[in-house]
């Protein structure tokens, strides 16, 4: 219910905002105009609000800035809508999946490569956070700005419950121990396995035996079928399935519906990304952040996690390039340390620009977070993050086969035709 | 002649005088100039444009599209995922249709029989067509979700086996957008039906009665066979709107899924151009939904002709 909320939320605001754009009027009148996925109910918002508020006040330029949730890519059709038009914002501040991914190779976007070294950013901004805004031509579709952590989640009061003391090491150990949960009357493993949380989990699972560069090639191209290691891993994801690894009926379940129920202590298990550590920190239990467990002749040693310095970043759009001179002044202003510091003010936003993890767990606000920078470090390898990878065209379609994957008894060999399905094989 | 007669006579004449202007070709022309200049420029144009958009190879609105002929529509019979469209669309045309048109036309049968608390239930009729496609996601969402009215109904029951996620069950998505495609279509075809049996003259059901006829017998043998051509327009109208609307719905309530399982061919037309980089493809599909429904048109209004009666 909550997911289709969303999506008429999204929807509404996509329409209601497009047309907007397209009416022009005073956004446009404005010196910069700023479309962002930070919505007035995002954490991060009134720190935006805050860094146009002290930019105005510094160079007198007027800036306007229009909001959009970026459900089912809303914030992408908003966009392509107005550049169509010849109405685009000059700048996006927005994550980068889907179509965005392909966005520079359009020239929807002006590569933000040259602009890294001309503003002196690349010094500011890590070589592996550029990496993953470079897309498969070698274009940095943008500039990036916020990072995420995203570990499983154990709540170890619910597992001590079912005799539980530790956090599982072995996907043999999660099996004897979601069995042990059931078993006390709690639910397992939880995730929307529906929707976008779901396929984040199967393509986690599915990458215990590919190399990265392996999973690199699968996720742009598909060919899960044909893929040796792929079928391993879809067979260990099938198995930890039909064991009950996964709570019940978990294909028909979104990313809110498993997020409220590990909140609420349900679901014993879950994965959520960093932007959920401010929903950890209203739980009284101990919630422990870890990652998958490892699988014997895995290719991970540890267990895995995700990370990415995708979660938001600034798209310069052809608009914004001829006006190069005001928005160089606006970014470098946004990637001072006191913009940056006031970013992380009780926000739980995690920048791509190194800070002190002591610092930025206590400037956060956030017990989990500051948890994940002292827990996660060394404990996981990172997994290849699929939306860096995964074609605009597929992301659709990938999420309705993770569903028919999720469904138990459905046997390895039908659910990778189901993966490659999307892909059109 | 009275000053109102002459004021009459020279209003007809002064009518006559313009009739013959009224007739000029030119004349007529330029009076429905704004009409038919509104007609070409938002009904036909686009048509134009659809027709040709379909022989383009055009992935993306943001990237050039080039002259393919007809190679998309070549394509189509091959398409696993084009054949499952159809299927599907041939499933809820041919039970929502059908379904409707019976149930609609029992009920609108029973509310034209006024019995108490018809104007209530007139009212509750109503209430799909006032409520939004987003709204009756919204409603049907809840109701088929897995702590949703229907699996709290098997739980309270002591079905709880039974109980599962039926939008996303492949096995029972389809039935569920079926079935609020039947709930939406039945209210406003019932207030249809029942303001057509209204027309007719209650001194042949009183015959019918006084021969010993009863209700069933009244509502097959004389008010089903006078609404004919009615329940053709009927039929048409919820032929169209489940063959092209049935978009909306699937997007709101399973967006395809699980897998493909809910794909309708209005379906994929947005989601082969918005979400699968097949903009040209999307468009040759629009253009085989456009020709099924004026088949389907066609057929509708060949099957509910008046038996041995003039057409039409």
């Amino acid at each position: 219910m909550k997911g289709i909320n969303q999506l008429l939320k999204g929807g509404a605001g996509a329409a209601a905002l497009a047309a907007g754009l397209l009416g022009a009027g005073s956004a446009l009148a404005a010196d910069l105009t700023i479309l962002t996925s930070w919505t007035n109910g995002d954490a991060r918002r009134p720190a935006l609000d805050r860094m146009v508020e002290a930019f105005k006040a510094k160079t007198g330029l007027t800036i306007d800035v229009q909001a959009s949730a970026n459900e089912g890519g809303a914030i992408a059709s908003i966009y392509e809508t107005a550049l169509l038009a010849n109405k685009e914002p000059d700048l996006v501040l927005a994550s980068l999946e889907g179509k965005m991914n392909d966005w520079a190779k359009d020239k929807a976007v002006v590569p933000a490569g040259d602009l890294l070294k001309d503003w002196n950013l690349s010094a500011t901004i890590p070589a592996e956070a550029i990496a993953d805004w470079t897309d498969s031509a070698g274009n940095v579709v943008g500039l990036p700005y916020l990072q995420f952590t995203w570990p499983w989640w154990y709540n170890m009061d619910r597992l001590k419950e079912a005799g539980i003391t530790k956090v599982p090491e072995t996907t043999d150990e999660l099996i004897a121990d979601a069995k042990a949960l059931r078993a006390a009357g709690i639910d397992p493993v939880i995730i929307g396995g529906s929707d976008w949380s779901g396929q984040k989990m199967l393509l986690q699972i599915i990458q215990s035996f590919m190399s990265p560069d392996e999973a690199r090639k699968v996720f742009v191209n598909g060919g899960w079928c044909a893929n040796p290691n792929a079928m391993k891993g879809l067979e260990l994801f099938t198995h930890l399935r039909d064991e009950g690894v996964f709570v019940d009926d978990v294909q028909g379940l979104t990313a809110n519906d498993s997020a409220s129920s590990f909140v609420s202590g349900d679901a014993a298990i879950t994965s959520m990304g960093s932007w959920s550590y401010k929903d950890g920190d209203t739980m009284t239990a101990n919630v422990v952040l870890a990652g998958f467990p490892t699988v014997e002749g895995g290719t991970y040693k540890l267990p895995t996690s995700y990370a990415a310095a995708t979660l938001s970043g600034w798209y310069v759009s052809p608009a914004g390039a001829k006006k190069l001179d005001t928005l160089s002044q606006f970014i470098k202003f946004a990637y001072e340390p006191d913009q940056i510091a006031s970013l992380m003010d009780h926000t739980g936003a995690i920048p791509v620009v190194p800070v002190d993890p002591a610092v930025a767990g206590e400037k956060s606000g956030s017990a989990t977070m500051a948890k994940s920078f002292s827990e996660l470090p060394g404990k996981v390898d990172l997994a290849v993050m699929p939306d860096i990878w995964v074609p605009g065209s597929v992301s659709e379609a990938l999420y309705r086969a993770v569903t028919v994957v999720f469904t138990a008894g459905v046997p390895a060999k039908e659910a990778c035709a189901a993966l490659d399905g999307a892909y059109g094989k | 002649m009275t000053q109102a007669d002459a004021a009459a006579i020279r209003r007809v004449q002064s009518r006559r005088a313009f009739g013959p202007v009224s007739r000029n070709p030119v004349t007529l022309t330029l009076l429905t100039a704004p009409a038919l200049i509104w007609f070409l420029a938002f009904m036909v144009g686009p048509l134009v444009a659809l027709f040709y958009f379909s022989t383009l190879d055009w992935p993306r609105l943001l990237q050039p599209g080039s002259f393919i002929g007809l190679d998309n529509f070549l394509r189509m019979p091959g398409d696993p995922l084009i054949r499952r469209a159809a299927l599907n669309t041939a499933l809820q045309v041919g039970f929502v249709v059908p379904v409707m048109l019976i149930i609609s036309f029992m009920l609108g049968y029973y509310l034209w029989l006024k019995p108490p608390g018809h104007r209530i239930i007139r009212v509750a009729l109503f209430t799909p067509v006032l409520l939004s496609s987003s709204a009756q996601a919204m409603v049907f969402s809840g109701v088929f979700s897995q702590m949703g009215l229907i699996n709290a109904t098997l739980r309270s029951l002591g079905l709880r086996s039974f109980a599962q996620p039926w939008l996303a069950n492949g096995n029972s998505a389809m039935a569920c957008i079926m079935i609020v495609g039947v709930w939406s279509a039945v209210s406003l075809s019932t207030l249809m039906f029942s303001t057509r049996l209204a027309a007719i003259s209650p001194d042949i059901f009183e015959a019918a009665e006084l021969d010993g006829c009863g209700h069933w017998s009244r509502m097959w043998r004389i008010a089903a066979p006078i609404s004919r051509e009615f329940a053709g327009v009927v039929t048409m109208l919820q032929f169209l709107w489940v063959l092209f609307g049935s978009a909306t719905l699937v997007l709101l309530l399973t967006r395809g899924g699980p897998g493909n399982s809910t794909i309708t061919m209005a379906f994929l037309v947005y989601d082969l151009s918005f979400n699968r980089d097949a903009v040209g493809y999307g468009q040759a599909l629009a253009v085989v939904l456009f020709f099924v429904g004026v088949l389907g048109m066609i057929g509708i209004r060949a099957a509910f002709r008046p038996r041995g009666g003039r057409g039409g």
